[in-house]
């Protein structure tokens, strides 16, 4: 392995490679920044691009676009609440209330260096154990999918510390609108009230920005005269996070990069779960929970660290099976066959400085992706420094195009519409967002899973128990739901 | 004189979804591979949604009464006054309105003068003043184009054309 290694670390330390990736991670942060504009996207968009050059420049350049593109979307999600792609949702919940609280310069470095955490750690997994892992993804059947919406689930009870039962009925409410669109299981189309357009269901990104950007526009042009508060950084220092910081949340950077990158190797479940699912177990042990959603660093951190640990672990089933773990490896799959390269185990047997290479060329990109993101973080800011007479009409447009672009159709505004109006009128009755959004994403999961599973079990809901990572998760889950109360509890009794 | 409650609002819209729900669940054919079928997670869900809206609202009642008081009975006055100044609800009105008009229209007067037209109504709307107007004129033609160029002409993505 070793040898390999060293010789396609070799083949991508020259100009051309470097050069793709540098130019390429920024492409991928511009194009994740847009709402609208995913990851997914910015990966198709190069492909063609990289049909006339050697394997090593095409790939090393789609790395620097995959990573840049799951890393862009937490600018708008820092700055405006609007998550440039759903892998970045998370990062809304604390990042935003940092930002709004005159530190956004902290918020966005924070959030990039947490990334490029993520990332890294990913990718050093990636390189060490990808060989060895990729049959675990294989190991996950529809009980132990099923175990694991349901350990997600759990975390909606520490998202509303303020009002459990308004967090339950929002998440139901997800729940209830996720079923919207054709069944996968029986092709029975439901609640598509006449709408042909429904029968797909929601588009994820719209519902997105809806949800989190339409209202939180609407929320602030109430207030339009008044500015934006931001102060403007003066060096670097003032918007990296210092070492005591750094000291006190290794273990959040460690269990959010695992669970990243344990998540993005499970095929259909994708990096906004991993990012709520870290940020709850962030949560969870932290000592000042009440404070997440308020601009607490830790959940910058749980968030930004498992989404881009997620661009490596999805690479593990990928460059080992030959399964693409999420939207983006399903179209990188497709980059690297045009050079003749198919991904599966006989990669590493055939082509293994190819293989190896991918790695070395991750690990570059994430480099890459701070050094660019540091770069532009004064550039970024200046937008809360326009007036929101200005700002929040053009932010409108910018959502309306990202919706219909994924589609091509109207109707996707009208779904943004129908969601932003949702957001804006649940945050004034006091009801949390974010559960919404967990049933949207987990509810078709739970619904196909379960019922998968027990079609082959003969309508059995034993190996939901004796499956051991079925069994692991649904322990975890009954943990993390009663962590706060035990918390809570023994913290009173100290007290 | 506002008697309004948004915490009571929501729950009877929640009431009302989920009846809605629950009777196009009613409907949706049962096959006999499916051990559950499709209507089982959305009953399950409805039922759920309900028992929770029933209980926001009860405890909501419990804490305030079956009869609300006007909002400037309940809160202290200055506050009033203060969200008066501070949270206006007309512009939220008026972007909103726009937007949607904006959506309405996309598809016939195609992208760009639609655009144009919404961005200029609403920056001008939101800023009535003389500089206002050009700074209306200047950001809805800018903006307009850099967004074209940059979907349309680099990313290579459609747009709506309109009918002319």
């Amino acid at each position: 392995m070793l040898e390999h290694l060293i010789a396609a670390t070799l083949s991508v330390l020259r100009l051309q490679p470097i050069l793709g990736i540098i130019l390429g991670v920024p492409l991928g942060i511009i194009v994740g920044a847009i709402p609208g504009l995913t990851a997914t996207m910015a990966v198709g968009l190069l492909i063609p691009f990289t049909f006339g050059m050697a394997p090593v420049v095409g790939f090393s350049m789609l790395m620097g676009v995959y990573v840049g593109g799951i890393s862009g979307g937490f600018i708008s999600a820092t700055l405006l609440r609007m998550p440039g792609t759903p892998a970045s949702i998370a990062t809304c919940f604390d990042a935003y209330p940092m930002a709004s609280k005159g530190k956004p310069a902290f918020a966005l470095g924070l959030g990039a260096f947490s990334s490029f955490i993520g990332g890294m750690i990913s990718a050093i997994l990636l390189t060490i154990i990808a060989p060895y892992l990729g049959h675990f993804a294989l190991a996950f059947g529809p009980f132990e999918y099923f175990s694991l919406v349901v350990l997600a689930m759990t975390s909606i009870s520490s998202l509303s510390l303020d009002s459990t039962l308004k967090g339950l009925a929002s998440g139901a409410l997800g729940f209830l609108l996720s079923f919207v669109g054709t069944d996968p299981l029986s092709g029975t189309v439901r609640f598509n009230f006449g709408w042909d357009q429904l029968s797909a269901g929601f588009s994820l990104l719209p519902v997105l920005i809806g949800l989190f950007a339409v209202s939180q526009i609407l929320k602030d042009i109430e207030k339009v005269k008044q500015r934006y508060h931001i102060t403007i950084p003066k060096s670097f220092r003032d918007f990296f996070p210092d070492m005591m910081l750094l000291k006190r949340s290794w273990l959040n950077f460690f269990r959010s990069s695992m669970i990243g990158t344990w998540i993005g190797m499970l095929p259909g479940i994708g990096a906004a779960t991993a990012g709520i699912i870290s940020y709850s177990q962030a949560q969870n042990a932290s000592e000042q929970a009440d404070q997440f959603g308020q601009g607490h660093p830790d959940g910058i951190i749980a968030a930004e660290t498992a989404n881009n640990a997620t661009t490596g672990g999805a690479l593990i089933p990928l460059l080992t099976l030959g399964i693409p773990g999420n939207a983006v490896t399903a179209v990188l799959i497709g980059g690297l066959m045009i050079h003749n390269l198919q991904p599966g185990p006989l990669l590493f047997r055939n082509s293994p400085v190819i293989a190896y290479g991918i790695f070395v060329a991750l690990i570059l990109a994430n480099i890459a992706m701070i050094f660019w993101l540091s770069l532009g973080i004064k550039l970024f800011i200046r937008i809360l420094t326009v007036p929101k007479h200005l700002l929040l009409p053009i932010l409108l447009v910018f959502c309306a195009v990202g919706s219909f672009a994924l589609n091509n159709r109207i109707f996707d505004i009208w779904v943004l519409i129908f969601f932003g109006i949702l957001g804006y009128i649940m945050e004034k009755a006091d009801f949390p967002i974010v559960p919404i959004i967990l049933g949207i994403i987990l509810g078709p999961l739970a619904d196909k899973q379960l019922r998968l599973g027990l079609s082959i079990s003969n309508n059995s809901l034993w190996p939901l128990f004796t499956q051991p990572i079925s069994l692991v998760c649904l322990i975890l889950a009954v943990i993390s739901l009663l962590w706060p109360y035990f918390r809570a509890e023994s913290m009173r009794g100290e007290g | 004189m506002s008697y309004i409650n948004a915490e009571r609002i929501g729950c009877i819209l929640l009431l009302a979804l989920s009846s809605i729900f629950f009777q196009k669940s009613l409907v949706l054919p049962y096959k006999g591979y499916d051990p559950l079928g499709a209507a089982f997670f959305p009953k399950l869900i409805t039922v759920i949604l309900v028992i929770i809206a029933l209980f926001i609202l009860f405890f909501d009642i419990k804490k305030k009464g079956l009869k609300l008081k006007p909002i400037n009975e309940r809160k202290n006055k200055d506050k009033v006054e203060a969200e008066k100044v501070d949270h206006n609800i007309l512009p939220v009105i008026f972007l909103g309105s726009s937007f949607v008009l904006y959506s309405l229209v996309l598809n016939y007067l195609g992208y760009i003068f639609s655009t144009i037209a919404f961005l200029l109504v609403t920056i001008f709307g939101l800023n009535l003043t003389k500089k206002g107007l050009g700074q209306a004129v200047i950001f809805s033609i800018g903006t307009t184009v850099v967004i074209y160029y940059i979907f349309r002409l680099v990313l290579n993505l459609i747009f709506p054309s309109g009918i002319f």
